[in-house]
C-alpha cells in the first residue's frame, strides 16, 4: 500500500449563488514539495485555498489530509493538524507585534512528537531571524509596509510547524528584492515534513521554485506538469493571454 | 477660474480623459506613484499588467471613487478632481467595475432601474439592454445574485450600453468567465468601439483586449511601464505573465 | 425563521435528507420555536389567573394586542428601513419616539394646538429634520469606525435622548395624551356585526395606520425609484455612486423616514400608557425584538413579530396572575422573545478581509507599574481628601471627609465592574450590555454566601463567587461564540432587560427587609472593614489587583489570543486558535470580574433596590464611560467615578451657597447626559480620553518617551505641511491655484445639462484638438 499523499483535492465543486466558482477540480501536493497553482483572476485559485483550510464548505466533493476526510473539521481542527495558510488580502493580527503575531502561533503550533519540548519564545525568535524580522519585532503590524507584514504572516503560518504550507500571493506588495529573498526563503523550507502549495502571480517565483505546476481556469483545472511543459502548453498560453 | 489658468489649459492639449501625474493609494501607502494617461475621443486603450500593479486603483481615480494625494484628473479638459463619482457619472464617465457591477439583490429589472439615475430614461434603458442580450429579458425578475457569471456581466454591460457616456471603462469583464461568453462580451465592445466611443479597458485576457485596442499600456509596480500599439506589446505580456525571456 | 419553516414544510422522504446537508438544517431555530413553545405553555399552566374565557373577553385582548402590536411594527419597520439602507442598527429608534411623544403632548395637550396640526409638525416635519440632522452629524462619520463602536455610538445616542427628554419634560406631574377622538369613542359593531365590545377609533385607526405604513414601505422599496437606490445602496454603495446615486442624499432619506415612523409609534402609543421616560423605555426593546424577528431585513416578518409581542403580551397581562415576584412578567415579553431569536439564529461564517482592523486605533500596552503607580495615587488623593490634609481651609474634613467618601464607595464599586468590560470589549472585541446584571448576579450570590442581614460578612466568599460568576459568563458566551456584533449586543441588552425584570425583582433575590444593610461589613484579612476609610481601602487594594492582574493577563498568551481574535477570527483559527473556547474564556473572566464588582458595589451602597438598582440604563452608562475612557486601557474603570463625584460636588457647592449656575449645570447637564456626551465624543477619538490625557501628561512623565517621540513627529508634519502650500515666498503657479482648489475640494465643474454623451465628446475632442494645432 503507497502512502496517501500529503493533500488531495477530489472532484471539488463550489457555487456562489449563480456563479460556479470552481467546478471539477483534482489537485494533489506532496511533502517536499512545491507545488504551484496558477491561473488568471478569479479562475478560483483563493476559493480552492478557502475550501481547503476550512474557511468555506465545498458544494461537493472531497479534501483529504493525509488520507484523512477533512471536509468536515473546523478550521482550528485542521490547522492543528498540519494545514497552515496566509491570505490573499493579509490577515495579519494588525493590533498586535510582530513578536506576538508570531508567538500566538507558537503557542497553539501542532507538536510534531513527545519529545518536541521546543519553548514559543525560542521559535518565535528563531523565526524572526529567519525571516529578517528581528529588527521590527516589537513594532505594532498594522504599522508596517505591506511588504514586512506579509512576511510576518509568512512567520507566523511557519510557527506552526505545518506539514501542508498554503501560500494565498506571497509576493504581492512586495519590492523586487523581497520577492527573491521569499523564493529563497520557500526553498529553503520545503522538507520531508513540508510541502507548499503556492498561489502566486509572480512567475519568476513560480517557475523558479516549483516542481509541479496546476494550472486551473474557470474552476477548472486545464493543465498540469512541470514548469517547463507548462510554460509552451498552448491552453495556458490561450487561458493567460486569450484564446486564439 | 483665473485667466491665467484659462491659459494654462489652452496650453496643453488635451484628450477626453486625461490623469496627469496622478499619486493615490489607500490610507497612507500610494499604489500609483505618478500615473499620467491620456485618452483621445473615440480611442480605444488597454490597460494590462499583473495583479497589484495598480491598474484598477487606475480606474478608482478616474472614476472619482478614490481621490488622488497629488495630481490632476480632467474631463473634456475641465479640472474634474475630487468631484464624487456620482457626478462624475452624470458627467458621461461609466465604470463597470471588477467583478461584476451588479446588485445582487436586486432584481434584473431594477438593476437596470438603477441606471437611470445617470440620466436616461427607463424605457431606452430596456429597450437597449434587451435588444442586445435577450437573455436578460427572459430572467428580468430574477435576482441578479442568481444569474450565472457570464449574465451578470452581460447585465453590468447594459449600463455601457444605456447611458451613452462619453468614456468607458470596463476592469477586467473576463474575470472568471468561460472563453465563449468572453467573446461574446467582447464583440460587444468591438462594437461600442466602432461607433466612436472612448474605452479604457483594464484585463487580463491579454489577446481579446489586443484585437479591439488602438493603443496598449503596460503597467507595473504603480507606473505606466510602457505604452504603444498593441502589437509592439504582445511580446512583452507573454514575459511578464508567464515568465518566458 | 423562514428557513425552519420551510425544512420543517418538505416531505420527510430519505431523499429528502440525503439531499439536505446536515449543517443546514436548523436545528437553533427549531429548537428555539419548541423551547419558546413549551415555556409558553409551562407558563399558562403554572400562572393561569382562573378568569373565565368569554368571548368578549377574548376578543378585547386580542384586538389591544393588535393594536399595540402594531404600534411596535411602526417602530420596529422604521429600524429595519434604516438598518437595511444605511447598515446602522440605531439603539435610538425607540428613544426617538419618546422624545417625539412628549414634543407631540407639548404641542398638543400643553400648547392647545390642533391635535392634526401638531401630529403634522411632529411627524412630518421636526422627525425627519431630527433625522436628517442625526444623519449628518453622528450616523455619518459611523460608517468607518469598528463595529462595536457603532454599536457603542447609537446606544450612547439613545441614553443621551432619553436622559434629555426627561430633563426637559420633568417627572413633576402626571402627563396624558388622550386617545384621539376621546377614551369612550368608538363603534361596537361593524356592518350590523355585533362585535360584543366597543372597538375605539383610537386603536382602529392605529391597526389600520400601520397596515397602511406597510404596504406603503413595501410599495416604496419595491415599487418606486428612490425604494430601488435605497436597497442598492446596501448592496454596493460604490457601484450606486458608479450609476450617478449619491449615497449620502438616500442615507439621509432613510434617517428622514425611520425618525418619522418612530415618532408616529410613540405619539400613537402615548395613550395606551402613561407618558414618562421610564414607561415608554419598554418601546425599545420590544421594536428590537420585532426586527429581529425578521433577521432584521425581512418586513413582513419584522411586522409578524412586533404583532405577536403585542398579543402575548396583553394576553399575558389579562388571563395570567404573577404575584408580586413577577410582577413585571407581562413586560419581559418582548427581552424574552428577543433573546430566544438571537439564540436560534443561524452560526455566523468566519469573516475574511474584514474591513475594520485598520481602523482599529493603536492600543498602547499598560505597564504594570504604571498601574500600581495610578492605583497608588488615587489612594493618596481619596486619602488627602477625607483627612483633609490639604483642605485650604475651604472645607472642615469632619464635616466633609463622609459625603465624598461615601460617593467614592459607590463610584469605585461601579469602577470594578467597569473592569470588567476591558478585557471583553477592550480586547477580545466582544460586546455586552449586561455587566450590571452579571454585578448584580454576583452581589446576590455574595448575599446567599455570606449570609442576609449579618452585621459582618466572610469576605472570603469573594472568591467563591467569582468562581460562580465565571461559569454564569461562559454560559451567555454560548450564543456569543455563534455570533458576532450586533446579535451579541442585541442578546445581551436582552438579558439584561430581562434579569431587570424577572430575577431581581423578584423578593428572594434581593430581599427587601425593612430598614438596616443587608449588605454587611466585610472581614477580611483579619480586619473588619467597617468604616468608610477602610473599606474604600480595601476597594482600592480589589481594584489595583485587579488592574494589575489585567495588565499582566493582556501580556499573557490568553491576552494575545483576545486581541488576535479580534483582529481576524479567520486568521485566529487558521494558527490553531479555538475561536469558541477562547471567547467563552474571555467571557468567564469578564463575568468574574463584574461579580466581585458587583459585591464591593453592593456593600458600598449597603442596600439595594430589587427593582431601580438594576435599571438596564444605569448598566449602559458603565459600558459608555468605559469606552469613552479608553476601552483597551485597564485603568479606564476609574472614570466611573465620574457620576458620584460630581454629583456630590453639586451638593457641596450648594452647601457653600455659591455659583449656582454651576450647581445646575454638574446637576442637569454633567450628571444625566454626560456618559452619553463623552462617549459619542468616542466616535471622533476612538483612543479614549484616557489615552488622550497621558499624551496630554508626557512632557512631565519621564517614562511616556514613546508619547513624546510620536508628538513631535506630529507636529513636525504639520509645520510641513504649512509651508509646504503657504505660497508665501512667491506667487501660486496656475497649476498650484488648481492643486489647491482640489485639496480644499474647491471644483468648478458643473454637470452640464444631461451630462456629456458620445456624439459631444467627439465634437469637443475635435475642437480640442484643432485648438491644440492652433497653438502649435
Amino acid at each position: 500500500m503507497t502512502a496517501a499523499p500529503l493533500l488531495e483535492v477530489q472532484n471539488v465543486a463550489k457555487r456562489f449563488g449563480g456563479v460556479q466558482a470552481l467546478t471539477d477540480t483534482n489537485l494533489q501536493a506532496e511533502p517536499d514539495k512545491i507545488t504551484s497553482l496558477i491561473g488568471p483572476n478569479g479562475a478560483g485559485k483563493t476559493t480552492l485555498f478557502n475550501i481547503i483550510s476550512g474557511l468555506l464548505p465545498a458544494t461537493s466533493g472531497s479534501v483529504y489530509f493525509k488520507g484523512r476526510r477533512i471536509n468536515n473539521l473546523s478550521v482550528t481542527r485542521r490547522s492543528r493538524m498540519g494545514i497552515a495558510r496566509t491570505f490573499q488580502k493579509l490577515e495579519a493580527f494588525n493590533s498586535l507585534s510582530a513578536r506576538d503575531n508570531i508567538k500566538v502561533a507558537a503557542e497553539r503550533r501542532r507538536r510534531r512528537d513527545h519529545h518536541d519540548h521546543h519553548n514559543p519564545n525560542d521559535i518565535t525568535d528563531e523565526l524572526l531571524e529567519k525571516a529578517s524580522l528581528s529588527e521590527v519585532a516589537d513594532i505594532t503590524v498594522g504599522t508596517l509596509p505591506t511588504g514586512t507584514a506579509r512576511l510576518v504572516e509568512l512567520a507566523r503560518a511557519l510557527a506552526m510547524t505545518p506539514s501542508l504550507l498554503l501560500l494565498d500571493e506571497p509576493s504581492s506588495g512586495l519590492s523586487e528584492e523581497e520577492t527573491q529573498a521569499v523564493a529563497q526563503l520557500l526553498k529553503s523550507i520545503v522538507s520531508p515534513d513540508l510541502g507548499i502549495l503556492l498561489v502566486e502571480h509572480d512567475m519568476s517565483i513560480v517557475m523558479s521554485t516549483s516542481t509541479e505546476i496546476y494550472v486551473l481556469d474557470f474552476g477548472l483545472i486545464i493543465a498540469q506538469g512541470e514548469p517547463e511543459a507548462i510554460q509552451n502548453d498552448p491552453m495556458v498560453r490561450a487561458a493567460y493571454l486569450g484564446a486564439n | 477660474m483665473t485667466e491665467a489658468q484659462q491659459t494654462q489649459l489652452q496650453q496643453t492639449q488635451h484628450g477626453l480623459l486625461e490623469l496627469i501625474s496622478i499619486r493615490a493609494g489607500y490610507g497612507t501607502i500610494d499604489v500609483l506613484h505618478g500615473v499620467s494617461l491620456d485618452i483621445q475621443p473615440g480611442q480605444v486603450m488597454a490597460l494590462l499588467g499583473p495583479n497589484g500593479a495598480g491598474k484598477s486603483t487606475t480606474l478608482g481615480v478616474a472614476s472619482g471613487q478614490i481621490v488622488p494625494s497629488a495630481g490632476n484628473l480632467m474631463l473634456m479638459g475641465k479640472e474634474v478632481t475630487g468631484t464624487p463619482p456620482a457626478e462624475l457619472a452624470k458627467a458621461g464617465v461609466c465604470l463597470i467595475p471588477e467583478g461584476r457591477g451588479i446588485f445582487p439583490n436586486l432584481t434584473v429589472m431594477e438593476n437596470l432601474r438603477m441606471i437611470t439615475f445617470a440620466g436616461v430614461s427607463f424605457a431606452d434603458v430596456t429597450e437597449r439592454a434587451f435588444a442586445q442580450f435577450p437573455r436578460l429579458a427572459e430572467r428580468r425578475k430574477q435576482l441578479a445574485g442568481t444569474l450565472s457569471g457570464g449574465e451578470q456581466q452581460m447585465l453590468a454591460m447594459s449600463r455601457a450600453l444605456a447611458c451613452d457616456p462619453a468614456v468607458l471603462m470596463l476592469d477586467e469583464l473576463s474575470m472568471g468567465l468561460a472563453p465563449i461568453i468572453v467573446e461574446e462580451l467582447y464583440e460587444q465592445v468591438g462594437q461600442l468601439a466602432q461607433s466612436g466611443l472612448s474605452i479604457l479597458i483594464v484585463e487580463q485576457f491579454a489577446q481579446s483586449v489586443l484585437g479591439v485596442a488602438d493603443e496598449a499600456a503596460i503597467m507595473a509596480g504603480g507606473l505606466i511601464q510602457r505604452i504603444g500599439a498593441p502589437d509592439d506589446i504582445a511580446e512583452e505580456l507573454t514575459e511578464v505573465y508567464l515568465g518566458i525571456t | 425563521m423562514r428557513k425552519a419553516l420551510d425544512t420543517s414544510k418538505a416531505p420527510l422522504g430519505k431523499a429528502t435528507f440525503a439531499k439536505i446537508p446536515l449543517s443546514r438544517i436548523p436545528f437553533g431555530a427549531l429548537a428555539a420555536s419548541a423551547l419558546g413553545t413549551a415555556l409558553l405553555i409551562l407558563i399558562f399552566w403554572r400562572y393561569w389567573g382562573g378568569n373565565e374565557v368569554t368571548y368578549t373577553s377574548f376578543a378585547t385582548a386580542t384586538f389591544i394586542g393588535l393594536a399595540v402590536g402594531s404600534l411596535y411594527a411602526m417602530y420596529a419597520t422604521g429600524l429595519v428601513v434604516v438598518y437595511k439602507t444605511t447598515g446602522i442598527f440605531n439603539f435610538a429608534q425607540g428613544a426617538i419616539g419618546v422624545f417625539n411623544a412628549f414634543l407631540f403632548w407639548e404641542f398638543y395637550v400643553n400648547r392647545g394646538w390642533h391635535a392634526l396640526l401638531a401630529l403634522a409638525v411632529v411627524v412630518l416635519v421636526i422627525a425627519p429634520l431630527e433625522g436628517v440632522l442625526l444623519d449628518i452629524a453622528v450616523m455619518r462619520r459611523l460608517r468607518n469606525t469598528l463595529p462595536v463602536m457603532q454599536l457603542v455610538a447609537t446606544v450612547a445616542l439613545m441614553v443621551l435622548i432619553l436622559a434629555t427628554t426627561g430633563k426637559i419634560w420633568q417627572q413633576d406631574s402626571i402627563r396624558q395624551v388622550n386617545f384621539f377622538f376621546g377614551r369612550g369613542a368608538g363603534v361596537e359593531s361593524i356592518f350590523g356585526w355585533n362585535l360584543g365590545f366597543k372597538l375605539l377609533y383610537h386603536r382602529l385607526i392605529t391597526i389600520g395606520t400601520a397596515i397602511a405604513l406597510a404596504i406603503f414601505l413595501s410599495f416604496l422599496l419595491y415599487r418606486t425609484r428612490i425604494g430601488t437606490a435605497m436597497r442598492a445602496v446596501v448592496d454596493n454603495r460604490g457601484l450606486a455612486a458608479l450609476n450617478g446615486v449619491r449615497p449620502n442624499v438616500i442615507s439621509s432619506i432613510a434617517w428622514a423616514l425611520g425618525s418619522s415612523l418612530a415618532a408616529l409609534g410613540g405619539i400613537l402609543i402615548a395613550p395606551e400608557i402613561q407618558l414618562d421616560p421610564i414607561n415608554l423605555n419598554i418601546l425599545i426593546i420590544t421594536a428590537f425584538a420585532a426586527a429581529t424577528f425578521g433577521a432584521l431585513k425581512n418586513l413582513p416578518l419584522t411586522v409578524v413579530g412586533a404583532l405577536l409581542i403585542g398579543l402575548l403580551s396583553q394576553h399575558i397581562s389579562t388571563w395570567l396572575k404573577f404575584g408580586s415576584d413577577f410582577r413585571f412578567a407581562p413586560d419581559a415579553v418582548a427581552p424574552v422573545l428577543l433573546f430566544i431569536v438571537v439564540i436560534a439564529l443561524p452560526k455566523a461564517q468566519l469573516s475574511i478581509g474584514r474591513v475594520a482592523s485598520h481602523l482599529k486605533p493603536k492600543e498602547r500596552l499598560t505597564h504594570p507599574a504604571e498601574a500600581i503607580f495610578g492605583v497608588a495615587v488615587l489612594i493618596f488623593m481619596i486619602l488627602v481628601l477625607s483627612k483633609g490634609w490639604l483642605n485650604f481651609g475651604i472645607w472642615d474634613p469632619g464635616a466633609w471627609g463622609q459625603a465624598p467618601l461615601n460617593s467614592a464607595l459607590v463610584a469605585m464599586g461601579l469602577a470594578l465592574i467597569g473592569l470588567s468590560i476591558v478585557p471583553l470589549t477592550g480586547w477580545a472585541g466582544q460586546i455586552n450590555f449586561a455587566p450590571l446584571a452579571f454585578a448584580g448576579f454576583g452581589a446576590f450570590l455574595y448575599l446567599k454566601f455570606a449570609g442576609i442581614g449579618q452585621e459582618t460578612t466572610n469576605g472570603y466568599w469573594i472568591f467563591l463567587v467569582a468562581l460562580v460568576c465565571a461559569p454564569m459568563g461562559a454560559l451567555i458566551a454560548i450564543p456569543a461564540s455563534r455570533l458576532q456584533g450586533l446579535y451579541l449586543a442585541l442578546g445581551s441588552l436582552a438579558f439584561a432587560q430581562g434579569m431587570s425584570l424577572l430575577f431581581f425583582p423578584h423578593s428572594s433575590i434581593i430581599p427587601s427587609a425593612s430598614g438596616g444593610s443587608h449588605f454587611g461589613d466585610i472581614r477580611m484579612f483579619g480586619i473588619t472593614f467597617d468604616t468608610r476609610e477602610t473599606f474604600l481601602l480595601l476597594i482600592f487594594f480589589a481594584f489595583g489587583v485587579i488592574v494589575v492582574g489585567l495588565v499582566f493577563l493582556r501580556r499573557s498568551r490568553y491576552g494575545r489570543r483576545w486581541v488576535a481574535l479580534n483582529d481576524s477570527p479567520a486568521a485566529s483559527a487558521t494558527v490553531g486558535i479555538d475561536v469558541n473556547l477562547t471567547k467563552v474564556i474571555v467571557y468567564a473572566v469578564s463575568a468574574a470580574i463584574a461579580g466581585v464588582g458587583g459585591v464591593f458595589w453592593a456593600t458600598a451602597n449597603s442596600t439595594l433596590d430589587g427593582v431601580r438598582s438594576f435599571d438596564v440604563i444605569n448598566g449602559l452608562n458603565i459600558v459608555l464611560l468605559v469606552v469613552a475612557a479608553g476601552v483597551s486601557i485597564p485603568m479606564a474603570g476609574i472614570f466611573l467615578v465620574f457620576i458620584p463625584v460630581f454629583d456630590n460636588l453639586a451638593t457641596r457647592l450648594e452647601e457653600l451657597g455659591s455659583v449656582n449656575w454651576l450647581v445646575w449645570f454638574i446637576r442637569e447637564i454633567s450628571v444625566p447626559l454626560g456618559p452619553g456626551f463623552l462617549a459619542l465624543g468616542m466616535v471622533f477619538n476612538p483612543r479614549g480620553a484616557l489615552y488622550e490625557m497621558g499624551r496630554g501628561f508626557a512632557p512631565i512623565l519621564p517614562w511616556r518617551k514613546d508619547a513624546r517621540k510620536e508628538i513631535a513627529q506630529e507636529n513636525a508634519q504639520k509645520a510641513d505641511l504649512e509651508f509646504g502650500e503657504m505660497g508665501l515666498d512667491r506667487p501660486f503657479a496656475p497649476n498650484e491655484i488648481i492643486d489647491l482648489d482640489r485639496r480644499l475640494r474647491i471644483t468648478d465643474f458643473v454637470v452640464p445639462e444631461g451630462g456629456y454623451r458620445r456624439h459631444d465628446s467627439a465634437e469637443t475632442g475635435t475642437e480640442a484638438a484643432t485648438a491644440a494645432g492652433d497653438t502649435t
